[in-house]
Formats: structure tokens, sequence, C-alpha cells
């Protein structure tokens, strides 16, 4: 679920940091699982302080032990540049890493608990001869 | 006595998403499924992975990573 604070009015976000954190933490309240701020294009960035301030909304939520899918702060006037909107049309061959390690289903799942349980790695493919996908372990 | 093999406690049939995917539908997918990587398929080959990790990486300004991180 992706919750949107897409209503803050120009004031609140000029205010301390805490003034928008409180709605947030209501969004929290109800298991979202990421938060996309869409600022109003009539913002005033005069003060140029609303990436600091989206910035310290985010160390909050790490501070409270929340970790967000997804932290994302779309500014529909960029005014300036002083953040660019983030590109959602980039592609997934355009975000993806390719440095994986994979396993076959024969392979012991206690070696692979061994893997996961050190840190190793947090998760695995499970692949059949020709990389065909069938499973995933995490 | 059976030794569990990858098999044995797999995800069968993972969410997954072509390559083409956008970024947006990619986050779509993991919130919507409630998972954190997917993998990235071309034809039901692994071709990629995209984390969290990586997600952040591209959508967000590097100030922000700076600040986020320490």
């Amino acid at each position: 679920m992706i919750g949107r604070i897409s209503d803050c009015a120009p004031e609140e976000l000029l205010r301390p940091s805490d003034k928008l954190f409180l709605p947030v933490l209501d969004l929290i309240g109800m298991n979202i699982q990421s938060v996309v701020i869409v600022l109003p294009s009539s913002a005033p960035f005069a003060d140029g302080n609303i990436p600091q301030k989206i910035s310290l909304i985010i160390r909050d939520f790490l501070s409270n032990g929340w970790s967000p899918l997804l932290f994302t702060a779309l500014f529909n006037d960029p005014l300036g540049g002083f953040m660019a909107t983030p590109n959602l049309d980039l592609k997934a061959r355009d975000l993806m890493h390719t440095r994986l390690v994979t396993v076959t289903r024969e392979y012991s799942a206690r070696d692979l608990s061994i893997l996961i349980h050190t840190g190793t790695f947090s998760g695995m493919s499970v692949i059949e001869p020709g990389n065909l996908l069938i499973g995933m372990v995490n | 006595m059976h030794t569990l093999k990858a098999e044995d406690v797999m995800t069968p049939n993972p969410v997954t998403v072509e390559e083409t995917a956008t970024a947006e539908d990619i986050v779509k997918r993991m919130v919507e499924h409630q998972i954190i990587r997917i993998p990235v398929v071309r034809d039901g080959k692994l071709f990629g992975m995209i984390s969290r990790t990586d997600l952040m990486n591209n959508l967000i300004e590097d100030h922000l990573i700076n600040v986020y991180g320490g």
C-alpha cells in the first residue's frame, strides 16, 4: 500500500519537520510501507529548506525503526532543480543488477540456510539449466 | 532421512517483472506483494535482480542518500 501526502499546504512544509512528521506517523499506523510526498507546485521554495526537511523526516523514520520501502519526494514543479523528480519511467533493465548468485533445485537447503543466516545472502534465486527461474528462497 | 533441498524450501513461481517494466510498476509490485527484491526475467529466464536499494539509488538524489545514510 502506498501512502500519499499530497494535500500538504505549502505553509505546512515550512514549519518544523515534526509538523509534517505527524501525518506520516498516521500512515505508519495504517501499515503503509511506502510514502510518496507530492509537493504542490505552488510550494514556496524560497528558503530552500524543503529537501533538508524531507531528509529529516526520513531520518526520523529510521530512528523509529521503520524502514520505508520507498520514500520518494515528487516535485510537481522542481523550481530551480533543487531536487530532480524521480524518473519513474526508468525500465527494469536500467535498475537491475546482474551480479547474481543462484542455486539449482538440488542444492542443499541446509547450506542455503547457512548462507542466508550468516548474512552472506538475504535471498537466492533457484534456477534450472538454461537460467529458467523456478523459485526464490528468502 | 530425507535431506531438504532448495526446491523443498523455495517459493515457487515467484513474482517477477519483465525487463521493460517501469520503476513505477516495480514499486507497485513490491508493495502489493510485500517483497523487497524482485527478479527480472526475459522469456522466463533470470536476467537480473532489483532490490529496494537499487530503486533507492536510482530514484533519489545523491544528497538525500547522503543524509539517509548518516
